[in-house]
């Protein structure tokens, strides 16, 4: 991992997160921009990382969950900004971008030099299935942040006594909308992820069932949005239960990255 | 020199206000008799039916208060005595001031409120109509529309509702995003709920109207532009709409728990706002606990208009911190007129000296192709702007600290650029900020069939 590109990502997280909060407060337009070109800033960094280390290395950088996180940090990065530029929801801003900077913390401890690839499993397929998996993780993420503003919007208007904190999040309907729209593009990658995954297994280990957190929870977290996408689309559920759904499959999906490690 | 004598809300009771405010036919010609006698060379009405306010910009000693508020009672026809009595006075920098807060809705009687912007608008047009704005008001008013644009967007000052019908489309937008095509239902015939109805229907949310007695219901519809539903049916279809506005004489409670759960479970997870503006309350307050619920009751909408006040106020903070400074660039602009006359001459002579000198080599400069020829003029010239540098530099310093009276008077002594120059006629309604060295002598005239001299 190059010793300047990181830190400089952090720092640009770091810049971009305090303008985003401040401009969240004071809602001036001059500093929520400013807290976007921070963030763009970021943005630009965290991909020359990856592109650095990738080089360094000579493989895929989706290689380990150090690695996994840390492209997983700048897909939720760029939603972010996707998000910010098509519905200008700042709110967002401070659940994603410092998601994107935690993840990108471990790979701070990324040898500067490196050896050969000690890693397994290379190859198109493998490739495929990293790549999807971390998209359909990153639009998990969004689904999750959104949902963490539905609740807390939800809370502000039932107990009357935040009115400031209701005056400065997006509305119920936009936090649903934006939080369906993500699960609705998450969820089919999830799913091709994880049927990849398995074809993958399959190939290398020669047989399906390996066992571990890294096949257990992509499978409860996907069993669980499958049951949320059945209850918002067919039976119409919505509001907090909703809400509290998509946060346990977010969180399911997200032990995997962590249970790669075992 | 800019004045401005005036009455709002707070310095006059209504029925002087009344007396005192310009119909719009009138204002063309009080408006010419404003800058008829020169004394105001340049003027402005603003009539609203919260103040009367006017604009002039003077000569120095010119013109004062007294002349304005006698203005103001002859067009009028009140006594001079209940002008002095109700307005108020402001010169210069304060007139600015007090220019930029009205149009920012902080002299409002609403704090922020953003009418006042487009009647400010409505005022400069018909000055400019009838030929009584200059330079100065011009820039006045560009800078004015500015501040106020700057205001609104960076502090958000009319951001919030301050009325309790307001605060509950507010709170309507909080939950559904848009109202378009959304149904409300309202409940008796209140006249707070009825006013809530209203400002919901202006945001495009249907109107369904119930009421105990259905010839009540159906005069309501009307004037809502709404639909009629039996009372009873109306409660049984809660699924139906979004948001219920309710505000009936019942002393009991109309709404309860087991009917909003009823309604609910055909609504498919949407959520549905509750409006109760009847005392004593018409909806259980214990709906407010069901998931997708969201209960305001009077007290409740109060309690959001205060919040929205009170973030008012400190938007109004900001605003006057702006305000200062914009009061500083307008000052600074002011003050460059009054040197741009002499700038102008200063470059125009030492040019004119460059040309003449020229004139008098050209025998000896016979043997130069075009091209060097042109070189020789351009070194000329650029000789003379480089030489200007640095006095012109001093000039504007010495504006900007309000010194250019003296200064200009050297470097015309100097230069030896006479006084009467046309340039000088009227050294502050001179040639504009731009002090680019174009030639325009004389004042301005901005306007399309100005005053006649």
């Amino acid at each position: 991992m190059s010793p300047l590109l990181l830190p400089a990502t952090l720092f640009c997280y770091f810049v971009g997160v305090f303008l985003v909060v401040v401009g969240t407060v004071n809602r001036a337009e001059t500093v929520k921009k400013a807290s976007t070109a921070a963030l763009g800033f970021a943005w630009v960094c965290h991909i020359s990382a990856i592109v650095h280390h990738a080089r360094a290395t000579g493989h895929f950088p989706l290689s380990n969950n150090i690695e996994y996180l840390l492209v997983l940090g700048w897909a939720v990065l760029t939603l972010y900004l996707l998000v910010w530029l098509r519905w200008r929801v700042i709110a967002a801003g401070l659940v994603l971008p410092p998601l994107a900077a935690i993840m990108a913390v471990p790979a701070l401890s990324l040898p500067t030099r490196h050896g050969e690839a000690p890693y397994p499993g290379k190859g198109l397929l493998f490739v495929f299935h990293t790549t999807i998996a971390t998209l359909g993780m990153a639009a998990l993420c969004v689904a999750f942040a959104m949902s963490l503003i539905y609740l807390l919007q939800d809370r502000a208007l039932k107990s009357k006594r935040a009115p400031r904190l209701l005056s400065r999040l997006p509305s119920l309907a936009s936090a649903d909308r934006i939080g369906q729209l993500a699960i609705l593009w998450g969820f089919p990658l999830l799913t091709l992820g994880i049927a990849s995954g398995v074809v993958w297994s399959l190939d290398t280990h020669g047989r399906v069932w390996v066992g571990g957190a890294k096949q257990t929870f992509p499978i409860l977290a996907w069993v669980v949005f499958a049951a949320l996408l059945y209850a918002r689309l067919v039976r119409g559920l919505g509001g907090r239960r909703s809400a509290y759904l998509t946060i346990t499959g977010f969180a399911l999906g997200l032990l995997t990255v962590l249970g790669m490690a075992f | 020199m800019l004045l401005l004598v005036g009455v709002n809300h707070v310095s006059a009771p209504l029925p002087f206000r009344e007396r005192l405010a310009f119909p719009d036919p009138d204002l063309p010609a009080a408006l010419e008799r404003l800058v008829e006698t020169r004394a105001p060379r340049e003027g402005m009405i603003l009539s609203t039916c919260n103040r009367v306010e006017v604009v002039a910009e003077a000569a120095e000693g010119a013109c004062d208060f007294d002349d304005l508020r006698r203005f103001l009672a002859r067009e009028r026809g009140v006594s001079m005595d209940e002008v002095q009595r109700y307005t108020y006075g402001y010169r210069g920098r304060d007139a600015v001031r007090h220019v930029f807060q009205v149009a920012s809705g902080l002299d409002s009687m609403i704090l922020g409120e953003p009418q006042i912007l487009g009647q400010i608008r409505r005022t400069y047009r018909a000055a400019h109509a009838a030929g009584t704005t200059g330079p100065i008001l011009d820039h006045l008013l560009q800078q004015t529309l500015a501040v106020a644009k700057r205001v609104r967007t960076e502090t958000g000052i009319s951001r919030h509702a301050v009325s309790i019908a307001f605060a509950a489309v507010e709170l309507a937008k909080k939950i559904f995003e848009r109202l378009e095509g959304r149904v409300a239902l309202l409940l008796g015939a209140g006249k707070m709920s009825e006013l809530a109805a209203r400002h919901l229907a202006a945001s495009g949310v249907h109107l369904v109207v119930a009421s105990r007695t259905y010839d009540r219901a159906a005069r309501l519809a009307a004037r809502l532009s709404g639909n009629v539903v039996n009372w009873d049916e109306a409660l049984l279809n809660l699924s139906r709409v979004d948001i219920v506005v309710s505000g009936t004489a019942a002393p009991e409670i109309v709404l309860g728990v087991a009917r909003v759960r009823e309604g609910l479970r055909g609504r498919r997870g949407a959520p549905l706002f509750l409006i109760d503006m009847a005392v004593p309350r018409d909806i259980d307050p214990a709906v407010n606990d069901l998931d997708g619920v969201y209960l305001y009751d009077i007290d409740d909408l109060q309690g959001v208009v205060d919040n929205n006040l009170e973030e008012r106020n400190r938007a109004a903070e900001t605003a006057r911190r702006m305000i200062e400074e914009e009061i500083d660039a307008f000052e600074g602009w002011c003050n460059s007129l009054e040197i741009t006359p002499t700038i102008v001459a200063l470059r125009r002579t030492l040019l004119d000296v460059g040309s003449r000198e020229l004139e008098r080599h050209r025998k000896k400069l016979l043997g130069l192709t075009p091209e060097q020829h042109r070189a020789v003029e351009e070194l000329t010239r650029s000789l003379v702007h480089k030489l200007l540098h640095r006095p012109i530099v001093h000039l504007k310093a010495s504006a900007e600290s309000g010194n250019a009276g003296p200064c200009t008077v050297l470097y015309r002594e100097i230069f030896g650029i006479p006084t009467d120059a046309p340039e000088a006629a009227e050294p502050d309604r001179g040639t504009g900020p731009a002090a680019d060295g174009e030639e325009r002598p004389g004042p301005r005239r901005v306007l399309p069939g100005g005053r006649g001299d």
